[in-house]
């Protein structure tokens, strides 16, 4: 009895944690690209400093946001990510606006990317 | 996190179809669902160690899953006969009242040789001997001889005789082992003054067995061994 008591908070446990993991990770998935949007938009409308500022914001909140998903995503991805939004800020101050909306794209399909893998759709799963 | 969890369930349930489907001589002496647990947890364990990019976690939930799910199907087993009979199969029997069962041989691709090295495993050379063999959900085959060719029992010469714990160990290499003497109700005290009695002291004994009415069997440890043993330690130091 003790021990199936100790299974089924084990198993609840990890229902808990793969329904947290996913509601934390769609949060991050919002408000990322929702940073690098507005980012490219601004951009794109040659307001290179706002670029930037949010561009530097959106590294920042990365940088907290990847210590946690390290816990549960392949870090392969959180890599890549990293990399990408690193170089968002260089190329605000250098005004290149088409490198600047490509690597904002880039990293926004890559956290959408790792939100939609962790999905429990059919395709995932097989 | 859900796509493993899920993963690992939909895993262990096609490893389980695939075993029942392989049948028993692929088996060996697990039941199904224990050899599949094997080989996931076995594989899935080195993953994350191997491969750095996979988070310690998405290798610690699948094989908590499995084992959490193994134990929840065990539990269900024991409740249901059907899902037992689905989860692990029914014993087969392969020899009925002397005569080999071809067909059932067949079916669990037994052949004679197999079965000819399972009769030997329960020390029988002759087929002729055995009166029902049975090839358990294990893998493992159980046999009956003919009553012609049972080893002689007391009850068969009607012997009369009472039934006898085993002989523990209470001493192994030189300690006491406490749980032995408090199973047999022997204690310490009684353990010291039967070893003094026979001039030892525990340190001095390799082995000593009791039951329990107190028979002792000892074994003094082989000083010269020990001796051979120090030295090279000296030596090694």
């Amino acid at each position: 009895m003790k021990r199936s008591i100790t299974i089924a908070a084990i198993l609840l446990s990890i229902v808990a944690l793969s329904i947290g993991s996913l509601f934390y990770l769609h949060r991050v998935e919002e408000e990322m690209t929702g940073l690098l949007e507005g980012a490219a938009r601004s951009a794109q409308a040659e307001d290179f400093e706002a670029a930037r500022q949010t561009a530097a914001k959106a590294e920042e909140r990365w940088q907290e946001y990847e210590k946690r998903l390290s816990l549960f995503v392949r870090h392969g991805e959180l890599d890549e990510m990293t990399k990408v939004v690193a170089e968002l800020t260089d190329y605000a101050q250098q005004k290149d606006a088409a490198l600047f909306c490509a690597s904002a794209d880039k990293a926004a399909s890559i956290i959408r990317h790792i939100y939609e893998t962790e999905l429990p759709t059919i395709k995932n799963f097989f | 996190m859900l796509i493993v969890f899920v993963r690992s369930i939909l895993l262990y349930l096609l490893i389980i179809f695939a075993l029942r489907l392989m049948g028993k001589r692929q088996i060996g002496e697990l039941q199904p669902s224990e050899l599949s647990i094997t080989i996931l947890i076995s594989n899935m364990a080195t993953l994350p160690i191997e491969d750095s990019n996979i988070p310690m976690l998405l290798g610690a939930i699948p094989i908590l899953a499995l084992v959490g799910f193994e134990l929840l199907l065990s539990n269900a087993t024991l409740r249901s006969k059907r899902l037992r009979k689905v989860i692990s199969g029914n014993p087969v029997v392969v020899i009925r009242e002397g005569v080999i069962d071809q067909k059932e041989l067949k079916r669990l691709r037994f052949s004679i040789d197999d079965l000819m090295e399972a009769l030997r495993e329960n020390s029988v050379f002759d087929v002729r001997e055995v009166y029902y063999a049975v090839v358990e959900t294990t893998g493992q085959v159980s046999v009956l001889q003919k009553f012609r060719s049972q080893p002689v029992t007391p009850q068969m010469l009607q012997v009369k005789g009472a039934d006898e714990a085993p002989p523990v160990v209470v001493i192994s290499d030189g300690a006491i082992i406490e749980d032995s003497l408090n199973a047999y109700r022997l204690g310490k005290d009684w353990l010291l003054k039967t070893v003094a009695e026979q001039g030892y002291q525990v340190k001095d004994l390799f082995l000593m067995t009791a039951d329990k009415n107190g028979e002792t069997y000892v074994v003094p440890k082989d000083q010269a061994a020990y001796r051979g043993k120090k030295g090279k330690k000296e030596a090694d130091g």
